[in-house]
């Protein structure tokens, strides 16, 4: 089976499920027209929307199954879709978040998320509807995403985010370790909550915590992740109720992590994961409480790594997603 | 505000892309034979040599047997081309009685001694190539931007050595090698330093580079400080919403603004009417400058044998007496 992904590529996902695929004897490529100064290049073909406009007949022609990303296809007004449907050929749809979150489903059960680098909702709408005219099956990393699509789309399925956690050894905090290092990688300050925890950082820092933080920014992803080995805590995001890629990137490294999951989130999961969850109104008490317990944050990240290892390992997510193209019709 | 045209470099215009090796999907084998390229080099009506037609070819090896993509057209579909591929990619170009040879031959019977360009397409190295094959002894690896330049420059000095080499050959043929393109429309930075270099490399032989791209790719404006000596722009128009004729012209509007040629591409997979939305187009806009032509391969054959009126228009069109088709 020959797999084409595109053509937005979120947190290196792309990338990392196309290499998946290949490990396993599958036909994949990936195609981005998203470029971001985190730099991925490793399993993707980086091009231009145009270039994907001009590659469409023979990537019509060439491959099997489509899976798209970030609600977006490959032509403008998803114009591709007729095309792949009346050939046949099996398509799902990749949802990340952002590109379908809504403000009125967000906060239903979340006082904090943001949303506002989100599209409007009557463009969410629209997008959906057209999405889900012409594809059955839509793909979520967890339940937060799952209620956005779940109305619109024939299936849903959850396939969380992919990781070789094998090619990256675990360098657990020092249980010796007393002026812990704190770092927050926010893409997207607004929506991960960073003046909440850098507000935290700076109270323990004024009441005499000893305490060194680093806010990483504007950085590939290659360097951040040298960087992420160095942490003694990582505080993922603690505004959106459940957890993204810097969080299984940390777990993977064996660092314990801060992150908002919401309550009625945590049972969906197929086990609480070993996230010490923080929002806006207790950030300052957990970072304090890690801060000042070095075997805990060393307790954590052990956990944490058995979480990703059980959880979001590359070859565990193929064959969940195999499950998926078969269900949507591919022949793997 | 002008288009680039023919004139200005001292060259034939309207280049006729030649695809050859396999296609993308592999299914496809593509030599050029003189039967094939007679009728674009030529204006035939019932076998007799009318005009002459397209002023130029340009080959690009998409596919080359071993699967491997050679092409930039084919990231993503098979292996990146390793050396070997290239070879393939080369042997077949000089293959007695195809493609170039064909080319040559066939210029022999253009009427008025009228000159016939001949362009090659540079194949891409892709950057995720690390055991590209030995050049000189020493395995390349893409990886390192050396290597890639290393490779593109070979490639260029091996298709000048086998071109004069074959010319000796063919007494009497009016081709004349004009230079190299560059296909690939985005440029990382990686490659604008690739092209730069490849650029010098190209004007030490005397020759000239031309880069395609899609409707101002990224860094299209900078592209004639990279070095490059034409640039053509395809509007990536394939003949369905929202693309119209409103996107055609702005693209066209940005190449006169710009001095860029134009590419027209004749998809016909999508939309059989494509090449002929563009001549429409065209001819009120762009049909002077510098231009290019994508079609499928062996199509201009295909006219011809069944009397399609595309066969007559196309060649209008090159000689600037096409009128608007309705439909």
């Amino acid at each position: 089976m020959r797999v084409v992904h595109g053509p937005i590529e979120i947190a290196g996902q792309m990338g990392i499920l196309s290499k998946g695929l290949q490990d396993r004897g599958i036909t994949s490529a990936a195609y981005n027209n998203f470029h971001t100064y985190l730099g991925y290049r490793d399993y993707i073909h980086n091009v231009d929307a145009f270039e994907i406009e001009y590659l469409f007949p023979d990537v019509l022609e060439y491959f099997d199954a489509f899976h798209f990303h970030y609600a977006s296809t490959m032509l403008p007004e998803f114009r591709d879709l007729p095309y792949i449907k009346a050939l046949g050929k099996p398509m799902v749809m990749h949802h990340w978040g952002n590109d379908v979150r809504t403000h009125a489903v967000a906060s239903r059960n979340n006082p904090y998320v943001y949303t506002g680098d989100s599209p409007p909702p009557e463009q969410v709408h629209q997008t959906l509807t057209a999405l889900s005219s012409m594809i059955d099956h839509a793909i979520v990393q967890d339940y937060e995403v799952y209620s956005y699509v779940s109305p619109y789309y024939k299936h849903v399925h959850i396939l969380p985010i992919a990781m070789d956690v094998t090619a990256r050894a675990p360098s657990y905090p020092s249980t010796l370790e007393t002026t812990p290092l704190i770092l927050h990688a926010p893409t997207n300050p607004a929506f991960k909550g960073t003046i909440y925890v850098e507000a935290a950082v700076e109270r323990l820092r004024v009441e005499g915590f000893p305490i060194r933080y680093r806010r990483i920014e504007q950085m590939s992803n290659a360097e951040a992740l040298a960087l992420y080995r160095e942490a003694d805590i990582v505080v993922d995001q603690i505004l959106c109720g459940s957890y993204g890629m810097l969080a299984v990137e940390a777990m993977s490294l064996g660092k314990p992590v801060i992150g908002f999951i919401r309550e009625d989130l945590k049972p969906l999961y197929p086990e609480v994961p070993p996230i010490v969850s923080a929002n806006p109104a207790n950030i300052y008490e957990v970072l304090k409480q890690l801060v000042t317990s070095p075997l805990l944050r060393h307790q954590l990240g052990e956990q944490g790594r058995r979480y990703v290892e059980k959880y979001h390992h590359l070859p565990v997510v193929i064959e969940r997603l195999l499950d998926i193209y078969r269900a949507a019709g591919a022949v793997v | 505000m002008a288009f680039l045209t023919a004139s200005e470099l001292g060259l034939a215009n309207h280049v006729l892309h030649c695809p050859y090796l396999r296609s993308m999907n592999g299914a496809e084998v593509r030599r050029w034979s003189v039967n094939e390229l007679r009728p674009a080099v030529m204006y035939l009506h019932q076998n007799e040599v009318v005009d002459s037609f397209f002023g130029g070819l340009l080959f690009e090896a998409d596919t080359a047997w071993s699967g491997e993509g050679v092409s930039s057209k084919t990231l993503g579909f098979g292996r990146p081309g390793s050396l070997t591929a290239w070879q393939q990619a080369l042997d077949d170009l000089f293959l007695p009685g195809f493609n170039m040879d064909a080319a040559l031959q066939v210029s022999r019977q253009r009427p008025f001694q009228k000159l016939l360009d001949i362009w090659v397409a540079l194949p891409y190295p892709q950057p995720a190539q690390q055991a590209f094959g030995l050049l000189d002894g020493r395995m390349l690896n893409f990886r390192v931007q050396e290597d890639r330049i290393t490779a593109l420059k070979w490639w260029v000095d091996q298709v000048v050595t086998r071109y004069y080499a074959l010319s000796q050959l063919v007494p009497g043929h009016l081709g004349v090698l004009r230079g190299f393109a560059w296909t690939k429309s985005s440029l990382s930075d990686e490659d604008e330093a690739l092209a730069s270099a490849i650029a010098k490399h190209v004007h030490a032989h005397g020759l000239k580079l031309m880069w395609i791209q899609n409707y101002v790719s990224g860094k299209a404006l900078s592209g004639y400080n990279m070095g490059f000596d034409l640039i053509l722009m395809r509007p990536t128009y394939l003949g369905i919403p929202p693309r119209d004729e409103k996107w055609v012209r702005y693209a066209s509007m940005l190449a006169e603004a710009y001095r860029f040629g134009m590419t027209m591409w004749g998809e016909e997979r999508i939309n059989p009417r494509q090449i002929l939305d563009l001549m429409n187009i065209g001819q009120a806009d762009f049909m002077h400058a510098y231009q290019t032509y994508e079609l499928p391969y062996s199509r201009i054959l295909d006219w011809y044998v069944r009397n399609d009126p595309l066969y007559v228009y196309l060649y209008a069109y090159t000689k600037g007496a096409f009128a608007k088709i309705p439909g």
